[in-house]
């Protein structure tokens, strides 16, 4: 049996012409790439800290 | 693949050739990406939209940079009626690689077709209408709303989950499982559209939603379906009822025949009527005119037949054998005659005879002098001769051809009581006493002075002839007493005045035939 309101509750307003500048500019997060390029950079400088 | 560090090309091995850094881990994150994104195409290609999604969106976790997976992303946004994602992808994409990206194509699409873009606007605030419309429990503004989305943008997979939602809300299952196999045909494998179908279906196996009669009368079987009562004629005895519905076709075939027979028939007969009258009317009073014009044609022709007859009659006149003509060319002869032979007194009297008393009337005063002249020339000569010829052939006892002289001497000379007297004779002597004795009371009725009257009385009282029986040699020799004869030398002058009379007799009667001529032509014009 299907809860009418907890179903209505995954419903979203749609994105409108008008939020697509915000939405392109929310969009620039990091991927695991990004992720994987810090840790390599963090690794790097911890070493020459520890000598 | 390159380098992250040095932006070199890397090689199979799990080091970059160029720097040396470690891109084991690197490579993995890449292909996993790519990894991703074969799925996503896979999901894609067979309509898992929403399976697609998940798979490319993970992709993009891996690697932001994945142009592929990122344009896929948007293609399948924009096939669920997300325009604005589908163009927010593709303008990252854009950004990220600026040449030879396909998604520079899908952007220019769009921007090219402003109406199709205000559309899809517009189908996005409809559908966050009637989202809010559905939270407030306005769910028939709802259901209206999504249906204008639905005719705007058919593809719009939120809207069609939105509006089954609110048909199960509302309990009409068989809407609900509609709307929701609609939006399966667009994401085959969406979980939402397809928990939304499978609870329609349950309620729809739930209700028993199969055809079972209700109730069944003798002619009709009357069941439920859906929210509709369906009530189904049977036909039971339908053999029995095709006779009466023969008879009821008989009966209101004859009704209507007879409504048109007695309603409709007389009316058009009337019409038509009336307008045959009319035009009876019209040709009748056509005829009447065409008569009188005819009538008056006639009488036209009547007219001018009578003139034409005058004007022949009158030209006749002038120019037959008892015309005026001839009569012209009668004295012609006649003066011709007395010339040649002035002796022939005889011969001009007689043609001068032969013009009729019509021509003295209407003759020229020339001709009327001329004839004139002519007779009193000729004519008492003329008798003078006849008599001496009668007399000699009396005496000479030749009373067949004293009688014929004698008889035109008084044809000449009418007042000759001379000439009466012995052509009485002339007749008694050659036998027929009956004319004879005629011509003796003509003699003793019209000549009560003649010196012959008492002979004549003689003879008819006593049977015979008074100078027979005592004969007078003085008087039976004596010769004819005639009137004195005008002097008979021919006159130059009044042989030149009476050409010139014949010749103006001429002009006249030809002028005369003239004017006949141009009356029967104005005759005719008319």
């Amino acid at each position: 049996m299907i809860d009418f309101e907890e179903e209505l509750k995954k419903f979203h307003p749609s994105l409108e012409v008008k939020d697509v500048e915000d939405t392109i500019h929310r969009s620039d997060v990091s991927d695991m790439l990004d992720l994987l390029l810090t840790m390599i950079n963090s690794r790097v400088r911890s070493p020459q800290e520890m000598t | 693949m390159k380098c992250y560090n040095c932006g070199a090309t890397l090689s199979k091995d799990d080091f970059c050739t160029a720097c040396g850094a470690n891109v084991r881990l690197y490579k993995e994150i890449i292909y996993l990406s790519n990894a991703f994104y074969n799925d996503g195409l896979n999901k894609a290609r067979v309509r898992d939209l929403s399976g697609a999604i998940v798979s490319l969106e993970q992709s993009l976790k891996c690697n932001k940079n994945n142009i592929d997976a990122r344009n896929l992303l948007g293609l399948i946004y924009f096939e669920m009626g997300e325009a604005v994602s589908a163009l927010s992808e593709w303008v990252i994409s854009k950004s990220i690689r600026a040449k030879k990206n396909i998604a520079n194509d899908f952007i220019d699409e769009i921007q090219e077709n402003t109406t199709k873009l205000g559309t899809i606007d517009q189908t996005i605030k409809k559908f966050n209408i009637s989202l809010e419309y559905s939270r407030q429990d306005a769910e028939d503004l709802a259901i209206i709303q999504l249906k204008k989305v639905l005719s705007l943008n058919p593809n719009m997979v939120a809207a069609y989950q939105l509006l089954g939602l609110l048909y199960l809300h509302a309990s009409d299952w068989k809407k609900a499982k509609s709307v929701m196999e609609r939006a399966i045909k667009i994401d085959r494998n969406n979980t939402t559209c397809l928990t939304y179908l499978r609870e329609a279906e349950l309620k729809l196996e739930g209700e028993g939603q199969s055809a079972k009669p209700k109730r069944k009368t003798d002619d009709s079987v009357v069941y439920q379906r859906d929210n509709e009562v369906i009530i189904q004629p049977l036909n039971n005895g339908s053999d029995k009822r095709s006779p009466i519905a023969l008879v009821n076709v008989l009966v209101g075939l004859v009704m209507g025949i007879g409504v048109m027979w007695f309603l409709i028939l007389p009316a058009r007969i009337q019409s038509a009527r009336s307008d045959m009258n009319k035009q009876l009317k019209e040709v009748s009073e056509q005829l009447t005119t065409k008569t009188s014009d005819i009538d008056g044609l006639n009488k036209q022709i009547e007219t001018l037949s009578r003139n034409k007859a005058e004007a022949e009659e009158r030209l006749l006149e002038y120019t037959g054998n008892t015309g005026v003509m001839q009569d012209y060319n009668t004295l012609f002869r006649a003066s011709l005659n007395y010339i040649k032979d002035p002796d022939d007194a005889v011969g001009t009297d007689n043609l001068l005879r032969e013009i009729t008393t019509v021509s003295e009337n209407t003759a020229s005063s020339e001709f009327t002098e001329l004839l004139n002249y002519l007779r009193g020339t000729v004519t008492s000569e003329a008798v003078k001769k006849v008599m001496e010829a009668g007399m000699k052939a009396y005496n000479a006892q030749d009373y067949v051809s004293a009688r014929n002289d004698l008889e035109q001497a008084f044809e000449m000379d009418p007042k000759n009581d001379q000439a009466l007297y012995y052509l009485a004779m002339s007749y008694i002597k050659s036998g027929d006493e009956t004319k004879g004795h005629d011509y003796l009371q003509q003699l003793l009725i019209n000549f009560p002075d003649s010196e012959y009257k008492s002979r004549a009385q003689s003879y008819i009282d006593k049977g015979e002839e008074e100078e027979a029986a005592t004969p007078k040699r003085s008087r039976a020799n004596r010769e004819p007493t005639l009137p004195p004869a005008p002097d008979t030398t021919v006159d130059q002058a009044a042989l030149i005045a009476a050409q010139q009379a014949a010749a103006a007799a001429a002009a006249a009667a030809a002028q005369a035939q003239m004017g006949l001529g141009a009356d029967l032509s104005a005759g005719v014009a008319q």
